[in-house]
């Protein structure tokens, strides 16, 4: 009954934002926008260490594909909704917030797998790496750990959209965040031991060290880096609660819900 | 009857930024008090700016007061909120508030299951909802292909949605066609005869006057007058008299 529920405002979230016109719009904006920037750090990566295993940065970067729907997407997702008017329904209903910020997250999380997972194989096949050696399974299951916590990620960012209208420039630095910091372009122990904190507290650092791990023979902490990564999950959501109630008796006092 | 609104002394200002440093305050409500009785149809008036939205948002659960008290079912709006929100519903004049990527039965769908109706009762619901307001042939259209009438008839079905026992109607009438209008007439005084409760604002005076049990003319965040049409009329021959008289208009 409530799991019914649940989907079915997953699903209508997700056709009521749903930005393009059609499939081949869709395609382009999830998968193609997407697939270009991968391709375009990954030859930044073949030059700058004058490679030709690109293994490592296609692993990295295929998980950042996420980025797209799971930051970008989810993260103006409450944003959204104040300046269409359609906050105050959520506000004054009496509807379970955490089901709510969840439902939101259902299908970006669904589209971030298929996206990354796609990136892999085109980049495997692009930058032909050998990837005989590794189980794709693994792959796979890490795939799915790393996109339910940058989702649950991008949630707890979205909440923010309820107080603030930066939100397009919370977001960019967000990007640029993920991009430094999370390992995919370089090793994160090359960073500042402070900052190598920050690293293991935002999503997807903990899954990319699991796979390239696998890759290289190292299965010993695979499964403890996937547990993190999905504590981390769990933890944004319960952040992104607290905050959403934290958030919502803040805007009352202050009035700055909608625009009406 | 028992008082299912009450309102004493509500005060709300609002912050207002002005440059980087300057602020300004500005008074949108300013010790208002009234009471609305179970069953009545409540019109709150007055000119643009006279703090009738900011008043409904108070007693919807959707903002804070500044001082005062605002009650509703006898609980106060701001801090028993979750005792009231399933008891009550809203409706905002305007274009915004719905998925223009929905459908109609979708949007209803949607905003039913935020009240958290169950699935027999949803189908049910939204089919008599839809016919009330008249929108079944176009039920399963997007929305971003209805008239402003049309959505602004979406509007009202999503504020019934929960059957709720106290409406809140800011400017409903906003856009409707006149038989949209007299529609709407008709199923406030369908909500009365059900024993709802249906506080409403409304610039069309003689809209006011056929529904309203009380009504309040409202001036610069306070009351400037309050009673039953009649009282409210005085010695004029229409309430649109009386009104530009209280607020301060030329009659001619
Ligand atoms: N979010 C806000 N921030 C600052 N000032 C606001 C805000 N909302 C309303 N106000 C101010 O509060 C006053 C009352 O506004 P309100 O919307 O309650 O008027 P109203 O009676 O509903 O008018 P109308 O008939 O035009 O809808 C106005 O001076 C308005 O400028
Ligand atoms: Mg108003």
């Amino acid at each position: 009954m409530a799991i019914r529920r649940f989907f079915e405002q997953a699903y209508l979230y997700h056709k009521g934002r749903q930005a393009a016109f059609n499939a081949e719009e869709f395609v382009l904006l999830e998968v193609g926008y997407p697939l270009l920037t991968m391709i375009f750090h990954c030859l930044i990566a073949s030059y700058c260490y004058g490679t030709n295993d690109l293994g490592e940065w296609v692993v990295g970067n295929s998980f950042l594909l996420c980025v797209n729907s799971c930051i970008f997407g989810l993260g103006i997702v409450f944003m959204n909704e104040r300046y269409t008017g359609r906050i105050r329904s959520i506000i004054a209903s009496p509807c379970n917030k955490i089901a709510l910020i969840l439902a939101n997250g259902i299908f970006p999380a669904i589209l971030a797998i298929i996206a990354s997972f796609l990136g892999l194989i085109v980049g495997v096949i692009v930058f032909q790496i050998d990837y005989s050696k590794v189980d794709f399974v693994y792959i796979f299951i890490s795939i799915i750990v790393a996109m339910i916590s940058a989702s649950c990620f991008g949630l707890l960012l979205g909440v923010l959209g309820l107080l603030t209208d930066s939100m397009h420039m919370v977001l960019n630095m967000m990007e640029g965040l993920l991009l430094i910091l999370t390992g995919a372009e370089f090793p994160i122990e090359q960073l500042p031991i402070c900052v190598q904190y920050v690293s293991w507290s935002i999503p997807l650092t903990k899954s990319i060290k699991a796979v390239k791990g696998i890759r290289v023979g190292d299965y010993k902490n695979y499964w403890l880096l996937l547990l993190l990564e999905l504590l981390s999950g769990i933890v944004y959501v319960v952040l992104a609660r607290f905050l959403f109630a934290v958030v919502e008796k803040e805007t009352r006092k202050k009035g700055s819900f909608d625009y009406y | 009857m028992d008082k299912i609104i009450e309102v004493r002394n509500l005060r709300r200002e609002y912050i207002r930024k002005k440059g980087i440093r300057n602020k300004e305050t500005i008074v949108a409500v300013d010790g208002i008090s009234f009471e609305v009785g179970r069953g009545e149809i409540f019109g709150l008036l007055g000119q643009n700016g006279a703090g009738k939205t900011t008043t409904i948002k108070m007693l919807t659960t959707l903002l804070a007061p500044t001082a005062g008290e605002c009650k509703v079912l006898g609980f106060d709006c701001f801090g028993e909120e979750e005792k009231i929100r399933n008891k009550i519903n809203f409706i905002f004049g305007g274009e915004t508030g719905v998925y223009r990527r929905l459908t109609a039965r979708e949007n209803l769908r949607y905003f039913s299951n935020l009240y958290m109706l169950n699935s027999s009762k949803q189908k049910e619901r939204i089919d008599e909802i839809l016919e009330l307001v008249d929108l079944k042939n176009r039920a399963d259209d997007l929305a971003e292909t209805f008239s402003k009438g049309m959505i602004q008839r979406l509007q009202i079905a999503r504020g019934l949605i929960n059957d709720p026992e106290i409406i809140f109607m800011d400017e409903p009438t906003v856009g409707l066609d006149p038989v949209g209008a007299r529609m709407l007439r008709n199923i406030i005084i369908k909500l009365k005869e059900q024993g709802k409760t249906v506080l409403l604002t409304t610039h069309y005076l003689q809209e006011a006057e056929e529904l309203c049990d009380k009504m309040v003319i409202m001036k610069d965040g306070r009351i400037v007058k309050s009673g039953v049409p009649s009282e409210i009329k005085g010695g004029y021959v229409t309430l649109e008299d009386a009104y530009i008289d209280l607020v301060g208009g030329q009659v001619s």
